[in-house]
């Protein structure tokens, strides 16, 4: 019973959205094994200028969850391996060609959807994601009267193209080239969201904001599991929280049963990076115009500093690789 | 480059201003002022209205290159600069217009925003750059071409925004092969009302989310109906 996952979750229209008439577009499914030691949760997040992106979002979802959970049985027998990507890349295909035969198309631009979908069990699980949206998880310890919420920690990130207003959909027909699967750690705890409800747990610089994860959960650990989803939903329709974000917010939280009734105080062991401020310091001095002395020599470029450049070499080298696998993967199928 | 980003990591949205500051801004307006005065009426208001509003103010980085002046060049007259740091200075106008010169300036300090943002984690949307012009470009016919083809390059490309407002006497068959978007005519010297929009417009754009679509106010208070 210990092991059993207890969650609260909302999705709520965001405040940009109220202004403009438009529905809500984030949607997300959670589904159980038996025993509720299992628990898988996919969470969608339609996108603004697709017109029907809130139907993607909901099929992808209800989709998604439905599948995964079926998979807790097969990792009672059998060991992780690459038959969970098989698995996966075969639920997308499936999903994509239900939304064409909705669309009655192959363009699937109208359905545009990101997709964070997880699978969790006792001894860890893994994750699926397409685009942006989050995963914030951790293990917590007890050490006397306190319980370390980030004794192993795990956070699957947002990706996002080269600028930030920009994401990736399960929708485009390049979605191989942005799908990431991921194993899980065993965890504890753990909150997903859409872009707009990560903006209440992680900051800009896609680190977890401590403050408000370690509030939000001893608030909740208070209420009855019961009560969870009426109270997310209250702290996303919060009117404090609409300079965080504009967007449809998706916020949903599980637990297991052993870490809710613990009786200790909850804190962050790491310190994460710097939070974001939304207000910058009152400028120290402010730089006078440049009046017509200062050119920009066209034939200089501004090069990445020699450690930055040889990083960056070593990413584009493994990033080949990576694409040569999939190309070699799909190419074998 | 010097901005300290440790103090504001919010994410940025870059805009550089390619204006025209050749002689021909010396003509006189209806008002009893001349254009080159009501473009730095203009650009007053953009820093009002940019610290006006709470979001675009941590969030748009600002430069600005004039063609003409007093060097009678195209020349780098403000490094980028976030908005809360900027403030409007008076532009002189004089000489002749090496837009292309200008265009290519600010095309390369396009990919130096980027690169420094990049390499400083700060996130960051399209850049866009605003070119305003009352005239005929004076560059010669290699430089303009290769304005031209930078420009096409890094829009379709899509490294940066562009904008082209071509003010009465602009050729505006000639700047119109920078964009894909057709160039925008100002109406009279309606330079406070171009500056109010592009304000509205960069907040715009600094909020918009993954798989928003942008939507821009209205060019009406500005825009030449002509067009």
């Amino acid at each position: 019973m210990t092991n059993e996952w207890l969650n609260g979750g909302a999705s709520v229209v965001g405040s940009s959205h109220i202004e403009t008439k438009t529905v809500c577009q984030d949607s997300f499914e959670i589904a159980y094994s038996h025993d509720k030691s299992w628990v898988a949760v996919a969470v969608c997040d339609g996108a603004g200028s697709a017109r029907k992106s809130e139907i993607g979002s909901q099929l992808v979802s209800k989709a998604f969850a439905s599948k995964l959970i079926l998979l807790s049985n097969e990792f009672d027998t059998k060991k992780p391996g690459f038959w969970i990507n098989d698995f996966l890349i075969q639920q997308v295909l499936n999903v994509r060609e239900e939304l064409r035969k909705i669309a009655n198309s192959d363009n699937l631009d109208d359905y545009h959807t990101t997709l964070i979908a997880c699978l969790v069990g006792k001894t860890g699980g893994f994750v699926i994601h397409i685009g942006d949206g989050s995963l914030v998880g951790g293990v917590a310890k007890q050490d006397q009267e306190v319980l370390w919420l980030d004794s192993e920690r795990f956070i699957s990130e947002p990706q996002n193209g080269e600028y930030s207003n920009e994401t990736y959909f399960i929708t485009e027909p390049n979605w191989i080239k942005n799908i990431r699967v991921t194993p899980l750690p065993p965890l504890d705890w753990f909150l997903i969201g859409t872009d707009g409800g990560s903006a209440f747990y992680l900051n800009q610089l896609n680190s977890e904001k401590q403050e408000f994860i370690s509030s939000f959960i001893r608030d909740i650990r208070l209420i009855p599991p019961k009560n969870w989803s009426e109270r997310i939903k209250e702290i996303l329709q919060d009117k404090k929280a609409d300079p965080i974000t504009g967007d449809d917010k998706t916020l949903v939280f599980f637990a297991k049963r052993n870490f809710v009734e613990a009786k200790a105080d909850l804190a962050f062991k790491n310190t994460a990076k710097q939070e974001t401020i939304q207000t910058p310091k009152k400028p120290a001095e402010i730089p006078e115009p440049k009046v017509g002395t200062s050119k920009v020599n066209l034939k200089t470029t501004n090069k990445l500093p020699l450690k930055y450049r040889f990083l960056s070499l070593v990413f584009l080298l493994l990033s080949l690789l990576a694409g040569i696998g999939v190309h070699l993967y799909m190419g074998s199928r | 480059m010097t901005i300290d980003y440790s103090e504001n990591p919010n994410q940025r949205t870059p805009c550089v201003l390619v204006l025209d500051t050749s002689g021909s801004m010396q003509a006189a307006t209806a008002n009893g002022g001349t254009r080159i005065g009501a473009l730095n009426e203009g650009i007053k208001l953009l820093e009002q209205s940019l610290k006006d509003d709470s979001t675009a103010l941590v969030r748009v980085q600002l430069a600005i290159v004039t063609v003409g002046g007093p060097q009678n060049d195209a020349d780098l007259m403000m490094d980028w600069t976030d908005a809360t740091h900027f403030q409007a200075f008076p532009l002189r106008a004089d000489g002749s217009t090496p837009l292309g010169r200008g265009l290519r300036i600010g095309l390369q300090l396009v990919e130096q925003i980027k690169s420094d943002l990049k390499s400083s984690g700060i996130s960051y949307t399209r850049p866009w750059m605003m070119v305003i012009t009352d005239g005929e470009p004076t560059d010669n016919t290699e430089e303009w071409s290769k304005a031209v083809m930078e420009c096409k390059d890094a829009e379709s490309n899509r490294k940066v925004e562009i904008f082209t407002i071509g003010v009465e006497g602009a050729n505006m068959s000639k700047i119109s092969e920078l964009s894909s978007k057709p160039p925008l005519q100002l109406e009279g010297v309606k330079f406070k009302e171009l500056f109010v929009w592009l304000s509205a417009s960069l907040s715009a754009a600094s909020r918009s989310r993954p798989g928003d679509k942008l939507e821009l106010p209205s060019t009406d208070p500005w825009r030449h109906v002509g067009m």
